[in-house]
């Protein structure tokens, strides 16, 4: 159908050309992507492959060129309609126009074209132009030639034409199977070119390509020039169409025939030869330039006159160029395409493009790797966000400027009353910051202009100084050499005074030089350093380093260890006592003495001091300083006076102490006398105590009076014994009730002596046992609370104490224990009233009789303790207790459950084999608790529930949490409380701040790149 | 010169608002895999060392000061008597030593929260409820029954009295709001303020938990151990302290049916029991003349003490004050658990009166006590926590923070499962093995979707024939043709079937003809 359309298009004057040239605009495109079609002047062969729907456009396009051929004669119009059905419609609205009449030509006539000589329509880019020169062109040669028969001609061309093309229409049915079945040279030749351009093209193709691709977007500009020397050339041939005229006709005549002949394809056999040749020079490569253009279509005009000889050759318009100087790349680049061909000489051709899908794999990963660099400037940004603990939106708001108070204070103008009552006091008392900044400038201003440079001066010396200084010491402690360290430290060594010295020149700063050392020392005694422990020494001697220095450093380490672990030696007293002893000193007797002695040694140290201070003072006085002002005198002297008073004091007590020592112990030792002598023997049992160190100090306890009565110690009698805290461990003589002391009691005596009483109270503890053997219940005994009696009441009385009444009471007590045994009920009264005057002995005369509390360590609880004994024997609630206990632990002990049934799948009966395979269902974990890892496991009186509290553990979580790994860094998360209640305001609300907030009503913008 | 850095002093305070230790908690965090967890970890230690700060540096708003009587030279504290005190004291203290002589004792006090509010409540039948410091009667009754215990409700609106046999709770006005007849025969209530449970124990044994804001009784536990009149509440862990008759204390809390805890703390039946405001120490008192005091963390006596008769009340402050009340007599003790005292820090007498209850006033130097003749209230110096929160408990609250207040505690109530002897137990690892974990599961949801059981349908098989249906689709008393025949074949099927079933009567009768019903043939 296409050729048919083409062939009634391509009818009338220059047809021809004309359509190749609208049909070379529309075909601009394919052309410019199928590069063999460079030849603008066949555009029959242009448009041979153009696609339907173009051919329509381009209709549409030029019907007011094309109408008026077309009304010439209905009939071809309604064959025309009958072939292309879907423009009917435009193509009869146009029809019906009476300004048919008005041909396009004769509307644009030479005057209107001088005028609109460079007018181009707007958006034909070209378009118009060109029709315009071509149809210029037509005119002038149909002017220059006669022009009717020129017509006639045309029309009996046209004419012919048409009944060609009707006769086409049934040709050209047959002509498509033809062409199905006959491979033409173009059918070979488009394949080819559908291909990949240039990919299998001949050399002038890929030549083609080459230049093609550069310049594609240039063609179109390039063109609109084209079409201007186009024209140019048509002037000129019109110029020279005089002599020419003929060879125009001819090649006009070859033009239309080549058209024919092309649309025809194989139809015409004598004419079928001549355009393939024509052809296949045109399929020839020339770049699509100015120069190629003109060389072309001069080339086409000359082949079809036959003169050969003019056509164009690079060389003849390079040669031109030869002079300049830029052109000589140029140059050379035409002369190797030139050459290759002609010398033959294989030209390098391209590479073959790669496959498509390669192709676009590489593209992908190149954007891909461009996308990723640019999405990557965004990480940080986001990086940061995620990490932020709080976003608020809309993010990068305006910070809301509080103004500081002294920004307020700057503004401030005292506008009421009050303030400017204010502001004149403060104005009045100077306290005005600008006042005081002017007054230091005043006193700046003051001095003279020297004084300032010279100050200046000073400081800037001094800070240069301090500068240099801070150098040298960065140099030096970098320095690494181990000689310089020991030289160093030799010289510091030699420069150091000795004690002596020292104690010659300042005592004071001696004193404190010694406590230092002695810190030192006792630091030094603690760590191991100096044991050749460490892991240096210990190398050392594993592997036999035995160079002098190191030797000798090992040596001196062992030296220095010794010279540690020695005991040090008092610079005043030489009374150390042999060291092993020392803990046990206090037991004896005679150490007493020595204790006492000691403390009068103590005395005399201080009172020297004292004295020592004040002649300081008095030099103290001679020198300036603090020390030398008046107040701080005084307060010596004060502080001196209040020393010696307490020394004075001190002393005074001791002196007493000695004096009631002798007189208690004999009056003891009477009462006892007295009181007990039945007893005699039971009382002098000895009574051990071991004291293994610890804070136990007892000034004249049991093991002492042993002593003193001379009698054996060791393996007779009761032993109480004590842990090292001092604590007395109780024996408890029932399983289930024990009680213990907590804390740890220390007992300070220093030298009364209570050996009688305690001895006393040793035989009180026997006779109670002895009572108590007999009743089956179990009350304890606790003897340490008889031991602390002792200790604790002499606290509270003091050391300077009426021993006399002392052992008075303690008879008395005595007494009224025996009757305590004889009935219950009386003597609870007793009891209190003992209680009340072993407590408040010291003030009883003061206030009246008021029953206090006890501990039930001391003595007055014994009685209590006996009574409660009493009162409660026959309440068995210890055993039940014990009893009650065992059954909980023996129900919740994990069991296993035989689940066999008797008489099911066995025999009975005597003689009856026991069952091979019995099911016992294993206790399970969590089925019980095991006896020994009860919470109550050693503790007697307390039974705690081990049963799950199920209804709790609804609020225990099973699983770890999400984000943690562990358990302890989940329940570590929970350590801390988030509420109010525990929280200042702050951190609460800071703490339960959501991760996000907005502002109601503000729109949140994207994130800004920062990167930009 | 290098100057010294002067150290920051809040920096000394930090350690006591610290939780835990942040070094253990970061120990380990370096080599963690996970740099979103490590990174939580970090930036949430800082933020507790944060808190810890600001919390210790907010410690000067706490402005008020605690302090004792400080004895000079051979002054004893314990000599000082309220008479001697109420000379040195301002007018404002003077006025809280008081005694009001009542007829209608024993006793029964108590305070509220804030310590402003009174409610006493005498055994025979007299109730008041008033504000003391500012002298202000809400109400008073005369019941003209036994009121055994009397206690506040959450806040001063509402108490509860535990009468001869219910316990009723009454508004401000005196108005009985409640009758609580689960509650039978009361002898002590006591009020759990963050799970408004009201918790009573009575001649009975049972210890009961009800619910004032919903009203549901929570939990009801049989203690076994028969009447039962001594109960405290552990402030630290609302677990509620029972003393027993026979010397036991045992601990309970409502999710568990069995005591927690039972302790042999007494050879005779226990008297009196209180228990600190850090919830670490428990005093107990028993017939046996002993005042024991205990640490709750180990469960072992720390003090023994011998009283001159059995106490009868007994008393902590907030500050660790021990009030004991022993026959008419009233003794303080400072610091009582953690060190052995000689003496006795405040010595009170009341005389020819028995001590039946003593009450510390929270916020307050003051120790109230009901006796048989009355109610009396002595200075005891150092008493009280100086500082108030009052968000938690504020002696000058008016009424309008005493509504929000209310709304805020109900809202905040917690749930009575979560009271445990371990007071962290919330959010923390369940340490029971996996069964038992799954068996639980296993259980609650088997308690979740249970197993409807299918209803027997009897099914009448063969009765429900074509025929039959059509025979019941027609009217009853219409008979013609059709039906006739019908019922005649329905009568020949069943002879059929008899006859089948009966079998060849001259076959001879097998042995498994009895179960197809056939008769022998005789």
């Amino acid at each position: 159908m296409a050729p048919g359309r083409r062939g009634t298009r391509g009818g009338g004057g220059g047809g021809g050309g004309r359509g190749g040239s609208h049909n070379n605009n529309n075909s601009r495109k394919p052309q410019a992507n199928n590069h063999s079609r460079k030849a603008r002047g066949a555009a029959a062969a242009a448009s041979s492959s153009q696609p339907n729907n173009k051919t329509v456009k381009s209709l549409a396009n030029v019907f007011s060129v094309e109408d008026e051929e077309e009304s010439k004669s209905a009939r071809r119009r309604k064959q025309y309609l009958d072939e292309v059905d879907n423009y009917e419609y435009n193509v009869d609205e146009i029809e019906d126009e009476d300004d048919e009449e008005i041909d396009s030509d004769d509307a644009f006539d030479e005057a209107d074209e001088e005028r609109f000589e460079n007018f181009q329509f707007l958006g034909s880019k070209g378009h118009g132009n060109k029709k315009k020169t071509k149809k210029s062109a037509a005119e002038q040669k149909g002017k220059s030639k006669k022009v009717d028969s020129d017509e006639d001609m045309m029309d009996d061309q046209d004419e012919s034409e048409e009944e060609e093309s009707e006769e086409e229409e049934g040709a050209e049915y047959m002509d498509i199977s033809d062409m199905l079945n006959q491979p033409q040279e173009d059918d070979i030749v488009l394949p080819k070119k559908a291909k990949v351009p240039g990919f299998n093209d001949t050399d002038s193709e890929a030549e083609d390509f080459k230049f093609g691709d550069d310049n594609d977007d240039d063609e179109d500009d390039e063109e609109d020039e084209d079409d201007d020397e186009e024209e140019d050339e048509d002037e000129d041939m019109g110029e020279d169409d005089e002599d020419k005229g003929t060879g125009l006709t001819s090649f006009i005549d070859s033009l239309e025939t080549t058209v024919k002949k092309r649309k025809q394809g194989d139809s015409s056999e004598a004419t079928s030869k001549k355009p393939r040749k024509k052809l296949r020079e045109r399929t020839e490569a020339y770049d699509e330039s100015e120069y190629n253009l003109q060389a072309h279509r001069s080339a086409a005009a000359h082949s079809v006159t036959g003169n050969n000889k003019k056509k164009l050759e690079m060389f003849d318009l390079v040669s031109t160029i030869q002079d300049e100087v830029g052109f000589s790349s140029l140059k050379k680049n035409i002369q190797a395409l030139e050459s290759g061909p002609k010398k033959g000489k294989t030209v390098e051709t391209l590479t073959a493009p790669l496959p498509k899908i390669v192709q676009d794999r590489l593209n992908r990963q190149a954007a891909y790797d461009e996308a990723k660099k640019e999405v990557s400037k965004w990480t940080p940004t986001i990086q940061k966000n995620r990490q932020a603990e709080h976003l608020a939106f809309p993010m990068n708001a305006p910070p809301i400027d509080t103004p500081s108070s002294a920004a307020l204070a700057s503004k401030f103008d005292a506008s009421t009353q009050l303030e400017k009552e204010v502001q004149e006091v403060l104005v009045d008392g100077g306290m005005q910051d600008r006042k005081l900044m002017e007054f230091e400038e005043l006193a700046l201003n003051k001095m003279s202009t020297e004084e300032v440079e010279k100050r200046r001066a000073e400081l800037r010396m001094m800070r240069d100084l301090m500068f240099r200084d801070e150098l040298r010491a960065k140099r030096v402690s970098k320095i690494k050499s181990k000689l310089y360290r020991k030289i160093k430290k030799k010289e510091r060594e030699r420069n150091t005074l000795t004690s002596e010295e020292m104690q010659e020149l300042d005592p004071h700063q001696a004193q404190e030089e010694r406590l230092l050392a002695e810190q030192k020392r006792a630091q030094e005694r603690m760590t191991l350093k100096h044991k050749n422990t460490g892991k240096w020494a210990k190398d050392q001697l594993k592997h036999g380093n035995f160079d002098p220095e190191s030797r000798q450093a090992i040596t001196e380490q062992i030296e220095r260890g010794d010279r540690l672990r020695r005991k040090i030696q008092d610079v005043d007293s030489d009374e150390e006592q042999s060291g092993g002893d020392s803990e046990y000193s206090d037991f004896d007797d005679d150490d007493i003495e020595g204790v006492k002695s000691r403390a009068f040694d103590e005395l005399a140290q201080v009172e020297e001091q004292l004295a020592k201070a004040e002649d300081a003072a008095l030099e103290a006085k001679v020198g300036k300083g603090v020390f030398a002002m008046k107040f701080m005198q005084d307060a010596a002297k004060r502080s001196k006076l209040q020393a010696q008073v307490a020394a004075e004091e001190f002393r005074k007590e001791m002196m007493e102490e000695e004096e009631m020592l002798a007189e208690s112990s004999e009056d003891e030792w009477k009462a006892v006398g007295k009181g007990k002598k039945k007893k005699a023997a039971k009382v002098s049992e000895p009574v051990t105590v071991l004291g293994a160190g610890g804070r136990m100090v007892f000034g004249n306890t049991a093991e002492g009076s042993s002593q003193d009565d001379k009698e054996p110690t060791k393996g007779q009698g009761k032993t109480v014994k004590m842990n090292s805290g001092g604590q007395i461990n109780k024996v408890a003589f029932s399983a289930g009730h024990t009680t213990k002391v907590a804390g740890p009691v220390t007992v300070k005596i220093a030298g009364t002596s209570t050996s009688s009483k305690s001895e006393k109270l040793q035989a009180k503890i026997k006779k109670q046992k002895d009572g108590e053997a007999g009743s089956d219940d179990d009350v304890q005994i606790d003897t340490s609370s008889f031991l602390t009696l002792s200790k604790d009441s002499q606290k509270e009385r003091g050391l300077h104490k009426d021993v006399k009444k002392e052992s008075a009471e303690n008879t008395a007590s005595s007494r009224k224990d025996k009757k305590v045994e004889k009935t219950g009920e009386e003597s609870t009264t007793v009891a209190s009233s003992t209680v009340q005057d072993d407590g408040d002995s010291d003030d009883s005369d003061a206030s009246e009789p008021e029953p206090v509390m006890v501990h039930a360590k001391t003595a007055a609880a014994l009685s209590q303790r006996d009574l409660v004994a009493r009162a409660f024997a026959n309440d068995n609630v210890v055993s039940e207790f014990e009893k009650e206990k065992m059954e909980v632990m023996e129900a919740e002990k994990p069991k296993d459950v035989d689940l066999t049934l008797p008489g099911w799948g066995s025999w009975g009966g005597k003689g009856a084999k026991k069952k091979k395979n019995v099911i016992v269902r294993k206790a399970q974990p969590g089925d019980g608790v095991e006896v020994s890892k009860r919470k109550d496991a050693k503790l007697a009186h307390v039974i705690i529930n081990e049963k799950r509290d199920k209804k709790a553990a609804a609020y225990a979580v099973t699983r770890i949490p999400h984000p943690f790994t562990t358990w302890a860094q989940y329940e570590e998360s929970l350590r801390a409380p988030v509420g109010k209640e525990w929280n200042t305001n702050s951190t609460f609300q800071k703490m339960t701040l959501p991760r996000i907030t907005t502002k109601l009503g503000k729109i949140i913008d994207p994130l800004t790149a920062p990167f930009k | 010169m290098v100057e010294k850095k002067k150290k920051d002093p809040v920096l000394a305070v930090v350690p006591k608002y610290a939780r835990g230790n942040s070094n253990k908690a970061l120990e380990g965090v370096n080599k963690l895999q996970n740099k979103k967890l490590k990174g939580s970890i970090k930036s949430r230690e800082k933020q507790f060392k944060e808190a810890a700060y600001k919390a210790a540096s907010a410690e000067i708003l706490l402005t008020e000061e605690g302090g004792y009587l400080e004895p000079e030279g051979v002054e004893k504290t314990y000599q000082l008597s309220q008479r001697a005190l109420q000379k040195e004291v301002d007018i404002s203290t003077a006025h809280k030593m008081f005694t009001l002589d009542l007829k209608f004792g024993p006793y029964s006090i108590d305070y509220t929260r804030n310590g402003r509010h009174l409610l006493i409540g005498g055994r025979k039948g007299h109730v008041a409820a008033f504000d003391w410091q500012g002298g202000r009667l809400a109400c008073e009754l005369q019941l003209r029954e036994t009121v055994r215990d009397v206690k506040w409700l959450h806040n001063e609106t509402m108490f509860a009295v535990a009468q001869k046999k219910y316990v009723y709770i009454y508004d401000n006005t005196g108005l009985e709001i409640h009758c609580l007849r689960n509650h039978i025969e009361v002898t002590k209530l006591d009020f759990l303020p963050y799970h408004f449970l009201l918790a009573s124990v009575g001649n009975t044994g049972y210890l009961k938990y009800q619910d004032t804001s919903t009203g549901k009784l929570v939990a009801e536990h049989r203690t076994k151990l028969g009447k039962c009149d001594v109960m405290a509440q552990n402030p630290a862990t609302a677990v509620m302290h029972l003393g027993h008759g026979n010397g036991t204390v045992t601990l309970w809390s409502p999710n568990m049916p069995t005591p927690l805890v039972k302790m042999q703390c007494h050879r005779g039946p226990v008297t009196a029991m209180a228990i600190g405001h850090s919830g670490t120490y428990m005093a107990t008192a028993g017939l046996d003349g002993q005042l024991k005091l205990w640490d709750l963390r180990s469960y072992k006596p720390v003090q023994e003490y011998y009283t001159p008769t059995p106490a009868s009340s007994l008393s902590v402050s907030q500050r660790g004050l021990l009030a004991v009340g022993f026959g008419p007599h009233v003794s303080v003790w400072k610091d009582p658990f953690r060190t052995k005292q000689v003496s006795p820090y405040m010595n009170h007498l009341q005389p020819a009166s028995a001590i039946h209850d003593v009450k510390f006033v929270p916020f307050e130097d003051v120790l109230g006590f009901g006796h048989r003749s009355g109610m009396s209230s002595i200075v005891v110096p150092g008493s009280g926590e100086p500082n108030f929160d009052a968000l938690e408990a504020n002696p000058f609250q008016t009424k309008k923070q005493r509504q929000e207040m209310e709304v805020h505690a109900l809202l905040d109530k917690i749930q009575p499962e979560m009271i445990t002897l371990d007071v962290g137990m919330v959010g923390k690892m369940d340490k029971a093995p996996i069964q038992v974990a799954n068996k639980e599961r296993k259980e609650a949801w088997e308690a979740e979707h249970p197993v409807e059981a299918k209803e027997l349908k009897f099914k009448a098989r063969g009765k429900n024939s074509s025929s039959r249906r059509h025979l019941r689709k027609k009217a009853k008393n219409v008979i013609d043709q059709k039906k006739v025949e019908l019922l005649e074949r329905i009568e020949n099927d069943k002879k059929e079937r008899a006859k089948k079933r009966a079998g060849n009567p001259d076959e001879p009768h097998t042995a498994l003809d009895r179960f197809s019903g056939k008769k022998r043939k005789l």
